[in-house]
């Protein structure tokens, strides 16, 4: 009878890569979860999301041998729901070069870089199910990127490095879009005037 | 001495942990004297612990995970 492989064991990727069928289920029981609510909070619906996940672990399972072992299982596996994702959501928007973000972040300064519009205050203590519903919305409404590299910061915790390879852009491009994302979200929750 | 703007990029595209050390304390007196960078800085924080709340405490449909988890590994008998 074959060990049981765990998510920490140094070997999983080799385990992997070899079909091993105890590391396999290791890989899906541990991830699971978490790629399920990175499918939802990238905006898909709970349909689209159960879909997509069965997607990135089918291709996950057929690509394995192929596996390079160059990055954790991990940020594979995130970077197979990324491909997934944006094939669901192709049609929707695409990430811009400019982003009309940018000019309202701009304009909250006056020519000598102080703040013209300070920032209001905002409760996020989230006991507001309005603040939910605000956060939801606002990540949805969003370039899937900006999304993505959001949860996979703020969620999953992957280091910079990680969410770097999984989306496929450098440290300058990421800390450009989890800029505009924060900065959606923070006008998002004060345009709506959910305040203290 | 940095400006509000630049204050306020640097925590947003989370640069404060990989600027120079003179640059970093500048940044961090800006934020002793300044409370509208103080306040954005803190929302930012804040809303990075909201979505973490959030997406972790609601959890996933555990009929989902399981109907996925047999899906999955079931294909593979």
């Amino acid at each position: 009878m074959a060990e049981i492989v765990t998510p920490e064991d140094p070997d999983l990727a080799v385990q992997v890569r070899a079909g091993n069928r105890s590391a396999i289920e290791t890989v899906v029981e541990t991830y699971l979860a978490q790629i399920l609510r990175a499918a939802r909070g990238a905006g898909l619906d709970p349909q689209q999301a159960e879909d997509v996940t069965q997607a990135t672990f089918t291709t996950f399972i057929e690509v394995a041998p192929r596996f390079e072992g160059r990055s954790s299982v991990r940020t594979w596996l995130f970077g197979i729901l990324y491909k997934k994702i944006a094939e669901a959501r192709r049609a929707r928007r695409r990430d811009r070069q400019m982003d009309e973000i940018d000019d309202a972040f701009e304009r909250r300064f006056d020519a000598s870089g102080s703040w013209s519009t300070p920032p209001q205050p905002v409760d996020t203590a989230l006991h507001h199910k309005e603040v939910e519903t605000e956060i939801f919305a606002c990540l949805d409404a969003a370039p899937l990127r900006q999304t993505l590299a959001f949860i996979l910061r703020e969620v999953e915790e992957l280091s910079t490095e990680d969410i770097c390879n999984v989306l496929g852009i450098t440290r300058t491009n990421l800390g450009v879009m989890l800029h505009r994302i924060r900065n959606r979200v923070r006008d998002c929750l004060e345009s709506k005037g959910v305040r203290r | 001495m940095p400006t509000c703007k630049d204050v306020a990029t640097a925590i947003g595209q989370d640069d404060v942990r990989t600027l120079p050390w003179w640059r970093g304390l500048a940044l961090r007196l800006h934020l002793l004297m300044c409370p509208h960078c103080r306040r954005y800085a803190a929302q930012i924080r804040a809303i990075g612990t909201a979505a973490r709340r959030l997406f972790r405490e609601h959890g996933e449909d555990p009929q989902t995970l399981e109907r996925l988890h047999e899906t999955i590994l079931g294909r593979r008998d």
